[in-house]
């Protein structure tokens, strides 16, 4: 196989919280504007595993990783790398909508902001502009200055993906984006992911099989800490080879 | 510089700062520390702790503060104890949510805000006049223990809500009464967050000056005081009128006093933190 | 037992009875104009006035400094312990902070007036042997611990998905704690102020020991002025007869006092109401 150049890659890839062994020997690679799933049963580790990539478990007391994060070939963890950069071209979106207590213009434009963009004009572009990727910008463009907290739960969610595009990253990490969202917020979110999949490169972990079949072309199945099974949606969905993936996917659907 | 090298100067910057700001405190209490003992440990022996207070500093002692001290401990332990605790359980146990338990509790909080001078002019009106008490212990002690009073509730209130559920449960379940299972399961369970309090409070109350000069305590007592209604004065006290006095000689005993003023309370918040250490070991709910 | 919950109400209503039964009869020789207006206050000397101002400017004069001191020094603190430190380090270092909250405040005016004021007289030329300036810095010191640990209680009840959403985006950890935390807990950081301002204006030993008893309408930190609470410490420690003018003074100045931190109390009471239903 020729030398391929992957968007995101994992390599051997360890984990642990104290002396908890999280992740074990993880080997996955991503192409460039797909979207992956991570699914699995909770505790699995496909949540600590998706917040490697912009390395938000840095915090965490305790954590440390061994082996390799690769971005566009190059290893995040790696001592030259710095962390705020990295999370500005790695977006992330959490799994409950968590917009500042400030207004909807402030949200949009705050990772901007603490780059150092003071332009008014250059910031009032940008908020229109991922407000519209977001499918929001309808919806709120005349209460920019409302308070974002006065949204509803999907509209604050959406918010919060415009928040993160507005940092120009070329990875987009979702924990879950869609678990505290009624039906209706539920679909537009995965539209919207559908949609952001053509500049995009998407990672998200996801509780429930039928989202991650409408709206991943790969999808990965964890287990206690190991990556069971990595292929394109349908194939797993279709045909599981390990009975693990087959036990869980059946038993959810079943 | 790149804007993002600019954010991380910043914050390592206020990493600094922020170092310094925590140890500024500890140094200036090390300084307090170092200069008093340095000035004033030579002069405790014992003729200092068990001599009157006397016009020459060299002769001047702690007796009667000291003396004076213990006793307004005591009292102020036996008048504001039973009354704090008995006011938490109730508003604990036996108050209902209702507006009057809501009012009572502003109240309380308004209380610990109350500055301690005004409780002295409290004290000075209702206990040394009207009930004429006189410049006596008693009317300080219970100055004092209106003072802390609120303290004693609102930790009280705290020690009998971390006791669990399943304990009061368990109780019931067996046919106890309230105040049966209030007295046999609750306070025992609670008692050491209790007295974590009232042990604290009892702290304030003997590093407080502002009360009991307002309530008339003496800066020269020439007797160590034999009961609840004699003249008294306390190491703070004591400490202020050396403070305020030229001589360079009497801020040494001023210094030496406070040494032993320090060792109390500190002794007092020690026990109440072994206290509380060995309760939160003991207990994990 | 409902009886001791009922002496709590008594104390609150035998305060405001006592000091306002003897202001009334203060004020029914001075006129509470006078008492508010006149730029005076010299109850104690043969030619008496009557004006409570100096002592009121004399307060929140070293109520300023303390805060000033004790604001920024304890909210870095809150932050840096929050955001920064070590969870080991936070635990060894709160303990510690929290004794400068337990000794006796006539400790603190002595080291005011023994240490503090003789190290600033080292280069603040004219600093006078009382002032307001070396008994406001130390009362700052000693209020710290209050703002520290009432603020990082209100920054870490901040939900933790907010500390997450910036960091996800790529603040450094002054970025989170300023731009997110702070705003966030705003509500219960000024709490902490307003409860260590009511804590200052009330304090008595340090300003009577190091502040001196003068009162005196001035902002200049530099030299002696007096407290409310000096001035009640003053009278008392006189033999001023049960009953006189100057006796009730110490009423009139304690309404004062009383009328402050009660405002002050219920306000940060207001505040925090309010800010808990936010978070519910």
């Amino acid at each position: 196989m020729s030398k391929k150049e992957y968007k995101l890659e994992a390599k051997e890839l360890n984990a642990y919280y104290g002396g908890f062994h999280a992740l074990k020997g993880i080997n996955i690679a991503m192409e460039e504007k797909t979207v992956t799933a991570f699914i699995g049963p909770s505790g699995c580790g496909k949540s600590t595993f998706l917040r490697t990539f912009n390395r938000m478990n840095d915090y965490i007391e305790g954590f440390r990783v061994e082996g390799e994060i690769l971005l566009d070939s190059r290893d995040i963890y790696d001592k030259k790398v710095r962390v705020d950069e990295l999370r500005k071209e790695v977006g992330m979106v959490f799994q409950k909508p968590n917009p500042f207590p400030k207004s909807i213009f402030e949200n949009v434009v705050y990772g901007l902001k603490i780059q150092g963009i003071k332009k008014k004009s250059v910031l009032e572009e940008a908020a229109e502009r991922t407000l519209r990727q977001a499918a929001l910008w309808d919806e709120v463009k005349d209460k920019l200055q409302k308070s974002a907290l006065a949204l509803s739960g999907g509209q604050q969610q959406r918010l919060c993906i415009a928040r993160a595009l507005a940092s120009q990253p070329s990875v987009l990490l979702m924990d879950e984006p869609a678990s505290a969202l009624d039906p209706i917020s539920t679909a537009k979110v995965e539209e919207l992911i559908y949609e952001l999949k053509k500049e995009y490169t998407i990672v998200i972990v996801t509780h429930n099989m039928q989202q991650a079949g409408r709206v991943s072309d790969y999808t990965a199945f964890f287990y206690i800490g190991e990556l069971v099974e990595y292929s394109k949606t349908k194939a797993m969905f279709t045909s599981p080879k390990d009975t693990r993936t087959q036990n869980y996917i059946t038993g959810r659907f079943g | 510089m790149t804007n993002s090298d600019k954010n991380r100067l910043k914050d390592k910057a206020f990493q600094v700062f922020g170092i310094f700001c925590t140890f500024i405190g500890l140094v200036v209490l090390a300084v307090l520390i170092v200069k008093i003992i340095m000035e004033g440990a030579s002069r405790i022996d014992w003729s200092f702790i068990t001599s009157l207070p006397s016009r020459r500093a060299s002769r001047a002692g702690i007796y009667s503060a000291w003396t004076g001290t213990l006793w307004i401990l005591v009292l102020t332990t036996i008048i504001a104890f039973p009354l704090g605790v008995s006011a938490g359980v109730y508003l604990e146990e036996y108050a209902k949510k209702t507006r009057l338990a809501n009012f009572l509790e502003i109240n309380i909080a308004n209380l610990a805000g109350v500055p301690s001078i005004i409780y002295g002019l409290l004290g000075l009106e209702i206990f040394v006049r009207q009930m004429k008490l006189g410049n006596s212990l008693l009317a300080g002690a219970l100055t004092l223990s209106l003072l802390i009073l609120p303290i004693i509730i609102v930790t009280t209130r705290e020690a009998i809500k971390a006791v669990p559920r399943s304990i009061r449960d368990g109780s019931y379940a067996l046919g106890a009464s309230k105040w049966q299972t209030v007295w046999h399961q609750v306070l025992p369970a609670s008692f050491g967050g209790i007295l974590t309090g009232v042990i604290l409070a009892l702290s304030r109350a003997v590093g407080e000056a502002a009360p009991l000069i307002v309530v008339g305590a003496l800066a020269y007592v020439p007797f160590a005081p034999t009961s609840p209604l004699d003249e008294f004065t306390v190491l703070p006290i004591q400490i202020f009128n050396w403070t305020s006095r030229p001589q360079a000689a009497f801020l040494v005993n001023a210094s030496a006093a406070i040494i032993i003023l320090l060792l109390i309370t500190f002794l007092l918040n020690g026990i109440a933190v072994y206290l509380r250490n060995r309760q939160q070991k003991k207990i994990k709910w | 037992m409902w009886l001791s919950a009922v002496i709590t109400v008594l104390i609150t209503i035998s305060i405001i009875w006592v000091l306002l039964s003897e202001s009334v009869k203060f004020f029914s020789e001075v006129s509470i104009v006078q008492f508010l207006t006149e730029k005076e206050w010299t109850p104690l000397f043969a030619d008496k006035k009557f004006g409570i101002l100096p002592l009121v400017a004399g307060t929140l004069l070293t109520t300023t400094i303390a805060i000033a001191v004790a604001l920024p020094i304890g909210l870095t603190i809150a932050v840096y312990l929050n955001e920064y430190a070590h969870i080991r380090f936070r635990q060894i270092i709160k303990p510690m902070l929290e004794v400068l909250a337990t000794i006796p405040t006539v400790v603190y005016g002595f080291f005011a007036l023994t240490v503090v004021t003789p190290f600033l007289q080292s280069f603040i030329p004219g600093l006078a042997g009382f002032n307001a300036l070396s008994a406001g810095i130390v009362m700052g010191i000693m209020i710290i611990p209050m703002i520290s640990s009432l603020s990082e209680d209100a920054i870490s009840s901040v939900p933790r998905s907010l500390r997450e959403a910036a960091y996800g985006m790529g603040s450094t950890r002054l970025q989170t704690a300023f731009g997110v935390m702070v705003p966030a807990a705003s509500s219960g950081i000024v709490v902490s102020v307003i409860l260590a301002i009511s804590r200052a204006v009330g304090e008595t030993m340090i300003v009577a020991i190091a502040a001196g008893q003068q009162p005196r309408l001035t902002l200049n930190p530099l030299v002696p002025i007096e407290t409310i609470t000096t001035y009640i410490v003053q009278v008392t420690l006189g033999d001023v007869p049960h009953g006189s003018l100057e006796y009730r003074t110490i009423f009139a100045a304690g309404i004062t006092l009383f009328v402050f931190t009660f405002a002050l109390n219920n306000i940060s009471f207001w505040i925090k109401k309010k800010y808990q239903e936010k978070y519910d």
